[in-house]
């Protein structure tokens, strides 16, 4: 049982480095390569976890090597366009000026239903709205609506809204994010000012936001 | 760029590591085979000598083979030694022997089978 805990505890961590030095592109949505070193490394980490007869190595060469060979890859396609067009689905287009395109329709093996749902979900009901609808080579639904669909921009209407960029977490249960304070620009003393004038230490704040434009929103942790 | 450089440092690594590893199997099991290759034909305490010696080399090795090779392979080769030596002591039943002998030696066959690229063993 010791050694399954502790083939457990490696793997586990190993996994943890593996998909943390391939990057956010495996936890968001996966190209076909970045699929199946995904569903593989899934099956070979679990190996030696539920079979003891199995050496660790069989486990951790795996990882180390699938791993290596997918960030390689992704290293290399950029460079090499035939190797991408090789490994990589490309784009289709779908809706072509407000007109469903059957052809590309078949050629993704996409229904008619599927389409629509696929719409629907974000937030368009006809599909003679629409301008461009691409399937992206990760699968999802890209929707461009046509500009008469579009919601009205700011400049527009006319309007010249303060720019004010994101929302910072600047102190998160008690704790300050160094990293949060420096990227909204501000520093210890501007926050220290912050919380003086509303009689709080950091301890007591359960969120602080602030954003690039200057707006601050301070959320206590005591329920009051 | 760099995420590729290291992938390839590591990629380098693995396979080093694996070359290493079929390496050092293929030295022990060879040697391993030769001494079960070697072994008397009919029981008696030299046989049973021989298959101790046997057994000793692979207690040696196990750890380190131990990293490559299932514990079953290596498991079924001490008791395939340990049988044979019992008839060896015993000596009375030389088919037997003989019997245990062959089966040990495809069992140290097994030992390395995966550190060979053969059509049969990626099937």
């Amino acid at each position: 049982m010791v050694t399954i805990l502790v083939r457990t505890l490696l793997i586990y961590l190993l996994l943890i480095f593996t998909m943390r030095f391939m990057g956010k592109r495996q936890l968001g949505e996966l190209e076909v390569s970045e699929l199946v070193t995904t569903l593989l490394l899934s099956e070979v980490a679990s190996l030696p976890i539920t079979n003891q007869d199995i050496p660790l190595a069989y486990a951790l060469l795996p990882i180390l090597t699938l791993m290596a060979l997918e960030v390689l890859l992704s290293g290399l396609l950029p460079e090499v366009p035939w190797l991408k067009r090789l490994l990589s689905n490309r784009p289709t287009i779908l809706i072509r000026h407000g007109k469903p395109d059957r052809n590309a329709m078949l050629k993704s093996r996409i229904s008619a239903e599927e389409l629509m749902s696929q719409l629907r979900l974000k937030d368009v009901t006809d599909p003679a709205a629409v301008e461009y609808a691409i399937a992206e080579p990760n699968g999802q639904l890209s929707v461009i609506l046509r500009a008469p669909e579009q919601p009205a921009t700011a400049r527009e209407v006319g309007a010249d809204p303060t720019e004010t960029g994101i929302m910072h977490l600047i102190i998160s249960d008690g704790r300050i994010n160094q990293r949060s304070l420096s990227l909204a620009g501000r520093d210890m003393a501007w926050l220290e000012g912050v919380l003086a004038s509303r009689s709080l230490r950091a301890e007591d704040v359960f969120m602080l936001l602030a954003d690039d434009g200057g707006q601050v929103r301070v959320l206590p942790g005591s329920a009051s | 760029m760099r995420a590729a450089l290291i992938a390839a440092l590591v990629l380098c690594l693995v396979v080093g590591l694996v070359i290493g590893n079929a390496v050092y199997v293929r030295g022990t099991v060879g040697d391993m085979r030769d001494m079960a290759d070697s072994l008397p034909e009919t029981p008696g305490a030299e046989a049973a000598d021989a298959v101790s010696l046997l057994i000793d080399r692979l207690d040696r090795e196990e750890t380190l083979l131990g990293l490559s090779v299932c514990f079953t392979l290596i498991d079924r080769v001490r008791e395939l030694a340990v049988s044979l030596r019992a008839y060896a002591q015993d000596g009375s039943d030389a088919a037997a022997y003989a019997s245990a002998r062959e089966m040990l030696r495809a069992a140290v066959d097994d030992l390395d089978r995966l550190e060979y690229v053969r059509l049969r063993n990626i099937m």
